[in-house]
């Protein structure tokens, strides 16, 4: 009898397979199971011409770097400590910067004329900071400010005399909608030094106050403080105040870009005492001083001085050890900045390859694709009202199920684990030969392949199952399939008991490499990630073929009570 | 020789006992009760009538909501002992699909579980007796709708069983086919095989029966030899066309007998049609009137064919093709 199954089952599966393997409906599974493969070819090719690349260049150094010589580079080198150190570089380029200087007028120091203005009643920012202390707060709330070095206490501009409040507490103003006292008297201009923060600040309203009720409204752009910004110093009728070559961070480091707070003139009727000031309802407009004056307003000196410009040497430098590359910036012959690119990290790519194995290629790739094979193996006969024909030979309903079952695994495991071996060796296909030979005798490398191409096979043995029998119960393939995927995402959820009844917890514990959850990554995204009572692997795999079989002897009762009724189909 | 089993079910005849099927709620057959024997049995019925259900149940395509069905002491739930001696061919026209003619009816049988040469023996010789050895090469998908429905009837012959089930199984065949597929039927019946078929074509089916059943509305209206059937049908006159040299002559005489109830001319002017409820008594009384000098060429029963007593039974209102 059990020869007669046999033969009857190779019939089955030969029928199956042919059809399974070549059915033009069946083509998103193989792009589903050749994507990550595609992944990795593509990686490989890049990965060999960098190193091709890395190579050849560390063959033109003058000087044998190693990788400990390329991590020594460090900002603020200078490029002849860069070249003692690395020799000259076998790649590099320069180019000049035509710098316009910033027409900086503010001096330091007291004697200025007009009547600086008192904020330090309005003060609710702290906008200056002495150098390399860790502080809180700053202009725009995350700890970057003004040096008090950089921006001393008096500024005269103009002429005029600027205070500034003092550093390391509250010393400037944002508006805030109130009324701000002035020195009573008859004035004709006021004078802000102030900035915009986080990215220029348009069309701001601020309004004097004169003592006979009346107001005068001026409407000013204000750039932000940063030279990184889009035309700093820009907006009409704004100047340069005081250029700085750096800001504070709250971790005490200097940012090394420059900097600037801007100078404003606004003209008051000078028939009229003035009273108060009210400053732009906006957190990211920051005044640090004011002063009224019955000077006429400066001509606008500035913009000429803004046509001075300076010439700055840029140089990049790239050099390589044949497996790493590094990147060095220099401005004016000294480091501002390093970048080392890591070469083939076989650390890394290992964590990607478990990442897309797991995430991809294990919960999508082999779900999907044993949801489409495993379901139609009886579903699809049913659609194509062709079920009769096994239907109507003298076999076993269970026997035949088994081989269709069988079927469905072998065309599965077909697909999804060559695709698995060409993904493992496409992933090692760059590596060196010596480092190729450590990786798999020596790293566990033919270990993981194995495991990994096992647990491709036991993820279509336990999907399969689950799909053969939901395509016997259900005509909706939709239902069962959400609802399995719902079940195997929220397993690490699960109380004990009913995580064992899924297939993901047994491939988990499979999975050869453990993927670490990135820092901060929030409690319930690490339980998805990680797996924290993994089981032996004897453990697993008796467990996802017990759990296949259980769900098989189930189906079998079903499958000997299906009729053929596809009308009602 | 009839065999009983345990229960007492004959295990020479395929019975259905007290059997009904639903469909949710709509009735596919009720309450039957059937033992059909060796020979061409038709199931005759319109449309929606339960032919093509009582086949399924037949088969173990479809299983009863209540009774029990019998096929020569198989149980119709038991598929690998059933179909060791019953073919089916159905009226669904899907087929596995990339498979040649041949490959169709070899896969069945390696599905029996036939080695692959035994296999393809058979294969072809069920081919060659549909008359389409021409043909199995090509893929069934390019199949007329006649070579599909041959190359079924190959694959319900391919392992010659002693049951044949063929649901509507002259459909599509042009007319030599048609000559060709009774004269098998009629074969495997005379061999003892239990040839059961369902059609529309009432006129092929008197050809064919040796027994008809006829349904409708799933039920059974009737069963068993035409003939037999027919008499049953008292509601109806019998009609008898008599062929004889004097019919107006003959007319005046049948006028006067007793039981005689309408007697027509021919519209050729060469016979009568007789109706009468006693046939008996009009064959006894024929005797005595040939006697009398007219030539009675034939005497043959004008309604005891299929197509009669169907419109008797089941009436002209469930159109069949005739």
């Amino acid at each position: 009898m059990t020869k007669l199954w046999w033969a009857q089952i190779k019939a089955v599966i030969r029928m199956e397979v042919k059809k399974t393997l070549f059915a033009r409906r069946g083509l998103w599974i193989y792009i589903l199971a050749l994507l990550p493969l595609f992944l990795f070819a593509v990686h490989a090719v890049i990965i060999s011409r960098e190193r091709d690349r890395s190579m050849e260049l560390a063959k033109r150094s003058d000087k044998r770097a190693s990788h400990q010589d390329l991590s020594a580079v460090k900002e603020g080198m200078t490029s002849e400590e860069l070249t003692t150190l690395l020799g000259k570089p076998p790649q590099y380029f320069r180019w000049n910067e035509r710098r316009p200087i910033p027409p900086v007028s503010a001096a330091i120091g007291t004697g200025g004329s007009g009547t600086p203005v008192n904020l330090s009643s309005a003060y609710n920012l702290t906008a200056i900071f002495t150098d390399e202390t860790t502080h809180a707060g700053g202009l725009d709330d995350i700890g970057s400010a003004y040096s008090s070095k950089l921006l001393t206490a008096n500024r005269i501009l103009n002429g005029v005399q600027f205070n500034f409040g003092p550093p390391d507490q509250p010393d400037a103003v944002h508006g805030a909608g109130h009324p701000i006292g002035l020195p009573q008297g008859k004035f004709t201009t006021l004078q802000l030094l102030a900035t915009g923060i986080n990215g220029p600040v348009l069309s701001q309203t601020l309004t004097v106050t004169y003592a006979d009720g009346s107001t005068g409204t001026f409407t000013q752009n204000f750039s932000d403080w940063c030279s990184c910004s889009p035309g700093p110093g820009r907006q009409p009728g704004e100047t340069f105040a005081v250029a700085m070559p750096y800001r504070d961070s709250s971790d005490g480091q200097q940012d090394n870009r420059e900097f600037y707070l801007y100078g404003y003139t606004f003209l008051l009727n000078a028939n009229k005492t003035v009273q108060s000031l009210t400053l732009p309802d906006n957190r990211n407009v920051a005044v640090l001083a004011a002063t009224l004056s019955t000077q006429s307003p400066a001509p606008q000196a500035v913009a000429t001085e803004q046509a001075g410009f300076v010439n700055v040497v840029h140089e990049s430098y790239h050099y390589s050890d044949g497996a790493n590359d590094l990147f060095v910036t220099l401005a004016d012959g000294k480091v501002t900045r390093v970048r080392l690119d890591e070469g083939y990290n076989l650390t890394n790519d290992s964590l990607v390859f478990a990442g897309v194995f797991q995430f991809f290629y294990l919960r999508l790739a082999i779900f999907f694709g044993c949801l489409g094979i495993f379901m139609n193996l009886f579903r699809g006969e049913i659609l194509d009202k062709s079920l009769h024909f096994y239907f109507l030979a003298p076999i076993r309903r269970d026997v035949l199920m088994v081989g269709k079952f069988l079927a469905g695994l072998l065309a599965t495991c077909i697909i999804f684990v060559t695709s698995e071996v060409l993904q493992i060796v496409v992933f090692i296909w760059p590596l060196s030969p010596n480092v190729r030979d450590l990786y798999l005798y020596q790293n566990h490398g033919l270990a993981h392949a194995a495991a990994y191409v096992g647990v491709t096979a036991l993820a279509c043995l336990g999907y399969g199952a689950f799909f053969l029998a939901a395509g016997m119960l259900f005509k909706n393939p939709i239902l069962p399939a959400a609802a399995i995927l719902i079940w195997e995402g929220v397993n690490p959820f699960l109380p004990a008991l009913l995580k064992k009844v899924s297939v993901i917890y047994y491939l988990k514990s499979l999975c050869p490499v453990d993927i670490p959850s990135p820092p901060g990554t929030p409690a319930l995204l690490s339980l998805l990630v990680s797996n924290p009572d993994p089981v032996s692997a004897p453990v697993a795999i008796l467990g996802i073929m017990t759990v296949a079989l259980l769900v098989l002897y189930v189906s079998s009762f079903q499958v000997r009570r299906m009729e053929i009724n596809y009308t009602a189909e | 020789m009839s065999v009983a089993t345990g229960n007492g079910v004959k295990n020479d005849r395929i019975v259905f006992e007290e059997v009904s099927k639903f469909y949710g709620e709509i009735l596919g057959v009720n309450r039957i009760h059937l033992s059909i024997p060796p020979g061409v049995t038709s199931l005759v019925g319109p449309n929606g009538s339960g032919k093509t259900t009582l086949m399924n149940l037949m088969t173990g395509l479809v299983r009863p909501t209540r009774g029990r069905i019998n096929v020569l002491g198989y149980d119709p739930g038991e598929p690998e002992k059933l179909f060791r001696i019953l073919g089916y061919s159905t009226q669904f026209d899907a087929f596995p699909k990339g498979l040649t003619g041949f490959q169709f009816v070899y896969s069945y049988l390696l599905l029996a579980g036939s080695d692959s040469q035994t296999a393809a023996q058979l294969a072809r010789r069920a081919i060659e007796r549909v008359n389409l050895s021409d043909a199995a090469g090509r893929n069934v998908a390019g199949y007329s709708k006649g070579m599909r429905q041959r190359i079924r009837l190959a694959q319900a012959l391919c392992h010659n069983p002693r049951v044949l089930v063929l649901d509507e199984p002259l459909n599509g065949l042009d007319p030599l086919a048609r000559a060709e597929m009774i004269a098998l039927f009629r074969a495997a019946a005379s061999e003892g095989c239990y040839v059961i078929i369902s059609s529309h074509i009432l006129h092929e089916v008197d050809a064919i029966s040796d027994q008809v059943i006829m349904l409708s509305n799933g039920y059974v209206v009737a069963e068993g030899q035409i003939h037999s059937v027919r008499n049953e049908i008292h509601e109806h006159p019998v009609q008898i066309l008599i062929r004889c040299d004097r019919p107006r002559d003959l007319a005046s005489k049948m006028m006067a007998s007793e039981g005689i109830i309408e007697v027509r001319i021919h519209n050729d002017e060469r016979g009568l049609l007789i109706k009468t409820k006693d046939a008996d008594r009009f064959y006894l009384s024929l005797n005595h009137m040939a006697l009398n000098g007219i030539e009675i060429e034939s005497v043959a029963p004008a309604d005891d064919d299929v197509n009669s007593v169907y419109e008797y039974l089941i009436g002209s209102e469930n159109e069949v093709a005739r």
